[in-house]
């Protein structure tokens, strides 16, 4: 899974529009970021990258791209 | 002489999921209550050291692909054939996956549905099939009390568990003319890889909320060990189809 895919997973879980996030986005701007796709984050990096983003590491961030960040080593195009 | 009635000398029992948490904590127990095991689990290098931790003898490991539930009757019927008949049957393997609906797909139903429920039933079935009808025989399902109260994100482990649940009832009155009981435990958090894995996947204050809905705490593994080696003896020889919750007072919180 490469960072646009990542994103787009992401669009996925908070029922946004196909390529609408660019990572800047300030994740409580985002009204469909809740306890719910929290959790789903957690079981998507599980799946996908076969990661456990412990719980409070995710409530410290603050933007998509701090997310992305969480998983960067894990993506086929980080450099 | 008195006998007790939760002495397993001279019963075979299979206990599925028997590499970690509650599945080892039922082969120890029961192990020291006199009976010959049979361990199935996934990681054969953990069934081996559940095997040492035994007391007693004559247990076996019996890793086995559990993938294809097609073959699961035969399976236990080749155990039967090699090391004798099976007096009881123990169902701990299970998968959790906490997953929001938003996330749902077909394999990740069927995975779950496959090891938590179908598998139980694939293996009741080859278990009724080659058996000592003269002693009764008895199956103990562990289920979770996720079946019956409502998790977020937790939903399709909740429907297996509550299948299980059902399986239970059914399987009890199917079982009837095989003098095979069939009864079901209904863990709330105990503590088990399984839970520690849950911890780390939810913020403390999400943990706390988790531990503050168990009016006694946590639970251990042998707690539930002790529920499941009561129902699966003798002295449960007239209990059958029932969900014993062991939750330590989280139902009625």
């Amino acid at each position: 899974m490469n960072r646009q895919q990542f994103l787009n997973s992401l669009e996925e879980i908070l029922e946004l529009d196909d390529n609408t996030l660019n990572g800047d986005e300030a994740l409580i701007d985002i009204e469909q970021w809740d306890s719910l796709a929290f959790l789903s984050v957690i079981a998507m990096a599980d799946e996908n990258f076969d990661i456990v983003i412990e719980g409070d590491k995710l409530e410290g961030i603050k933007s998509v791209n701090d997310l992305v960040d969480l998983v960067a080593d894990h993506l086929t195009d980080n450099i | 002489m008195i006998k007790n009635p939760l002495d397993f000398s001279n019963k075979r029992v299979l206990i599925t999921g028997a590499s970690t948490g509650i599945g080892r904590a039922c082969a120890l127990l029961l192990s020291q209550l006199g009976a010959q095991l049979v361990l199935n689990g996934r990681n054969e290098t953990a069934l081996q050291e559940t095997l040492s931790l035994l007391s007693g003898s004559g247990h076996i490991t019996a890793p086995f692909d559990m993938i294809n539930t097609d073959e699961l009757c035969d399976w236990v019927k080749s155990l039967t054939k090699d090391h004798g008949y099976l007096d009881c049957f123990v169902h701990c393997a299970g998968v959790q996956i906490t997953k929001p609906i938003r996330l749902f797909n077909q394999a990740f139903f069927d995975e779950t549905m496959h090891v938590n429920l179908a598998s139980a039933m694939a293996i009741a079935q080859g278990f009724r099939m080659k058996r000592d009808r003269s002693k009764q025989g008895s199956i103990v399902f562990v289920s979770s009390i996720a079946g019956l109260i409502g998790q977020t994100g937790n939903t399709v482990y909740g429907a297996s568990k509550a299948g299980l649940m059902s399986l239970t009832r059914g399987l009890s009155m199917e079982f009837l003319r095989d003098n095979i009981r069939v009864n079901c435990v209904a863990p709330a958090l105990v503590d088990t890889d399984m839970a520690t894995r849950t911890q780390k996947s939810i913020t403390d204050a999400q943990y706390q909320h988790m531990l503050n809905q168990h009016p006694m705490g946590v639970g251990e593994p042998s707690d539930v060990a002790n529920a499941v080696a009561f129902l699966l003896s003798d002295a449960a020889k007239w209990i059958n189809s029932v969900t014993l919750p062991v939750e330590g007072g989280y139902l009625a919180n």
